[in-house]
């Protein structure tokens, strides 16, 4: 798991009072930090929240942004960065199915012999993730915290001809997703069901990831400057994750929620291997998150495909910043991270200072339906040895796919 | 043999010694006078310049190609592990000319092992340890595919947290990697812990070496940034941010926001020995130019590549951004230049903005110091 949590659940009697996830990590005040610097500094500051998902902090906050100081950027830029999206779920994903899950559902204790006993599935998860880190790397310049994109557009165009080459490696990795998919197939998942509400972005016509409206599974649908007066963030004392609610209740987000809201839009060979799952929506199995993963993992590889076609058949330097002017304004923007929607509102002063930030992290987000989750999941393993039901939690835990550095910041 | 007798130094004062040597060489900022002082007193205590002795025994049994010994800054190795010190500092060189010459062997020869012997040697005990931090510099290892598993399986890992969910027992560990900013008192304690048990310890990445963003709140008036976040800040630890190095020993730094994949691979291997390699005292800008990319600098940009390490491959500037200095200042690096090169196109306040991204403000106000006490002079 990516970040520092130990898990708290006091159990009386067979009754579960509270479960609690506690934190280890420490603050880092990112929000705090970027208030009077630069409106430049923020995408490169921010990005540092997390290792894992750097671009879409890059995104988001780029975004937030423009709106704010009324910047359009041309649909080539707008392509290219749903592209460097995709990839960053592509090989966030492949990490966390392979490397960060799978050893909790085949009964090892790491990864490392994980990569022993399969080391034709290793070497396929790790394909699939470099073909993601390469197009982050092609588009952004290096795949931890990227360089080009900026206001108004990117620094510098990608090399065609890498872009040619990835576009070439496409149908292979395919091929090699769809044989990963199998793989997951076979893998035990336990039964366990709670209902919640799943939240993510949605759009006419496509799984959405750079844009679109908040809306949910309970028929929530509002635009994306509603987001804050509609999702209430709470700090408890002592805590320094704040967690947000809606409508007073916890709520997911991540795969298993896009997938819930918007399954009718994937891809055809991401859409035959969910048919061959045989859910029935809504599915209410957090343990489905990771297959939902997969099902991702198809979809956004297919994609990526088409859309680096698409960008060959246009001209690549409108994606180059054009000049535009420093305005006061307030903004918001929200982005599908691997993990959910990621949403960053930012003020800017006349001068183009930052005057007000803030950050909802997916983590941040599903943390209280996770303890929900875990709280109704007690019971059902409150029998087995203490070092049993330690690994299963860990293992719903994992399912979850936390952030914490994403969570704290 | 002289290796014998150097390895017989075993009184805590002159391990001392060793040690504080180390850690000035492997800040790069030793003044002269300093080093007179240390071989004074190394000679003092252990009969006469028997430490220089050491000094220079080290020199003969570690010395490889004569032309690494004369271009010090690219291949200077002071090994920790095994007390053998091999220095090619000018400074220390000179001092150890000067002495009446002692008839060394020029090259002493090394018994060729055996490829089953190595096989048999156990493997070197490494730990990786993320205090708060974003994560990026072990991604960056994960990122690294397949030879970061190659290398996973060359070492005993201890304690990996991200992949691995196993307690460690206490053993001695031969290298530690940190990664991150102790921020809560139990990154801080680990850090203690860790460093108790390391033979060499290496900073990964700008937040362990030089404060990392999170260091942008000790910049900022009033110390109040934590009330933009939080609503209730009691019971929430929020110290000022300070670099690993002033907890604990540092060894080695690799430097970068995040670090360079390619530059751990190569600087790894001496380690891993126990050696304490130096990265060349190279500016961004050799870098940038081998690629060819034209200077930002040129087209009024601004860029710190002249005053910045370099070994990032210089992959801001190739991705046409302005170096802000994640990897810290060069030692023969001129801030007072870079700052006279900057003039036209930000002003003093933007620049400082811009050095506190990276931790590099503190670093820089020192280095003015002591750039304007050596032209007073």
């Amino acid at each position: 798991m990516e970040g520092h949590t130990g898990f708290m659940a006091s159990v009386i009697h067979g009754d579960v009072k509270s479960a609690k996830l506690e934190v280890k990590e420490g603050i880092r005040l990112i929000e705090g930090v970027l208030i009077g610097r630069d409106y430049r500094d923020m995408p490169v500051v921010a990005q540092r929240i997390c290792g894992i998902c750097p671009v879409v902090h890059n995104i988001t906050s780029i975004k937030a942004i423009e709106n704010a100081m009324g910047v359009t950027v041309t649909p080539e830029t707008k392509k290219l960065r749903t592209l460097m999206e995709y990839a960053q779920i592509i090989h966030s994903h492949a990490l966390h199915l392979f490397f960060l899950s799978l050893a909790d559902f085949l009964d090892m204790d790491n990864d490392i012999k994980l990569m022993q006993d399969y080391p034709e599935e290793a070497k396929m998860a790790i394909k699939v993730r470099e073909y993601g880190m390469s197009i982050v790397k092609v588009i952004g310049g290096r795949v931890v915290h990227p360089l080009t994109n900026e206001v108004g557009g990117f620094k510098k165009a990608p090399d065609t001809e890498e872009l040619r080459k990835i576009l070439v490696e496409s149908d292979e990795i395919l091929k090699t997703v769809l044989k990963l998919g199998e793989f997951f197939k076979t893998i035990k998942i336990p039964d366990f069901s709670r209902e919640t509400e799943y939240i993510c972005l949605g759009k006419n016509g496509e799984y959405a990831v750079y844009d679109g409206d908040v809306i949910s599974s309970f028929g929530l649908h509002i635009q994306t400057e509603k987001f804050e007066s509609n999702f209430l963030e709470l700090q408890r004392q002592n805590e320094i994750i704040k967690r947000v609610v809606h409508k007073g209740k916890s709520y997911m987000v991540g795969a298993i929620a896009r997938l819930n809201n918007s399954h009718e839009k994937l891809r055809p060979e991401a859409a035959k291997y969910l048919a061959s799952l045989g859910w029935s929506f809504p599915d209410y199995n957090p343990f489905h998150n990771i297959l939902s993963q997969m099902v991702e993992l198809i979809h956004f590889v297919e994609e990526s495909k088409k859309i680096i076609s698409e960008l060959l058949n246009c001209d690549l330097s409108e994606v180059v910043t054009k000049e535009y002017k420093i305005r006061e304004g307030s903004g918001s923007a929200a982005v599908e991270a691997p993990r959910g929607t990621l949403y960053y509102h930012v003020d800017i002063d006349p001068k183009g200072y930052i005057r007000n930030v803030n950050i909802i992290t997916p983590t941040a987000q599903f943390l209280s339906n996770l303890e929900d989750d875990v709280a109704a999941y007690i019971p059902e393993i409150i029998n087995l040895d203490p070092k049993e039901r330690e690994k299963k939690l860990r293992a719903f835990i994992r399912a979850y796919d936390p952030c914490i550095s994403c969570a704290v910041h | 043999m002289k290796r014998k007798k150097i390895s017989n130094i075993k009184t805590g004062t002159e391990k001392r010694i060793l040690r504080k040597k180390i850690a000035e060489r492997t800040k790069g900022k030793v003044a002269k006078k300093t080093v007179k002082k240390r071989i004074r007193k190394a000679e003092s205590i252990r009969g006469k310049k028997s430490l220089l002795d050491h000094i220079k025994g080290g020199l003969v049994a570690f010395s490889r190609k004569k032309e690494d010994r004369e271009t010090p800054e690219e291949g200077r190795i002071i090994s920790i592990a095994d007390p053998i010190v091999e220095i090619n500092d000018p400074i220390v060189l000179e001092k150890v000319a000067k002495k009446p010459a002692r008839k060394v062997p020029a090259k002493r020869k090394k018994p060729a092992a055996k490829k089953d012997e190595l096989m048999n040697l156990p493997k070197p005990r490494v730990a990786i340890v993320s205090l708060t931090s974003c994560e990026g510099c072990q991604f960056v290892l994960l990122d690294l595919g397949e030879r970061f598993f190659e290398f996973v399986k060359s070492v005993d890992l201890v304690d990996f947290r991200m992949v691995e969910d196993q307690d460690d027992d206490n053993l001695q560990l031969d290298l530690v990697l940190v990664e991150g900013n102790p921020v809560t008192q139990e990154n801080i304690e680990t850090l203690k812990r860790v460093r108790a048990r390391a033979k060499v310890l290496a900073a990964l990445g700008n937040c362990a070496a030089m404060g990392g963003v999170p260091e942008i709140k000790n910049y900022q008036k009033g110390k109040s940034t934590i009330k933009h976040v939080y609503k209730y800040i009691q019971g929430i630890s929020n110290p000022e941010i300070k670099e690993i190095d002033n907890f604990v020993k540092v060894d080695f730094v690799f430097p970068g926001c995040p670090i360079d994949g390619e530059e751990f691979l190569k600087y790894m291997p001496e380690l891993l020995k126990g050696n304490v390699p130096q990265i060349p005292d190279q500016a961004v800008c050799l870098e940038c130019r081998k690629k060819g990319n034209k200077c930002l600098l040129l087209e009024q940009k601004p860029c710190f590549g002249p005053m910045i390490l370099g070994g990032c491959d210089a992959v801001c500037p190739t991705a046409r951004m302005g170096c802000q200095g994640c990897r810290g200042l060069r030692p023969q690096g001129s801030v007072k230049g870079m700052r006279a090169t900057l003039k036209s196109m930000m002003t003093d306040e933007e620049f400082e903005n811009v050095t506190e991204i990276y931790g590099l403000r503190d670093d820089l106000e020192e280095k003015e110091k002591k750039e304007k006490k050596q032209s007073s002079n």
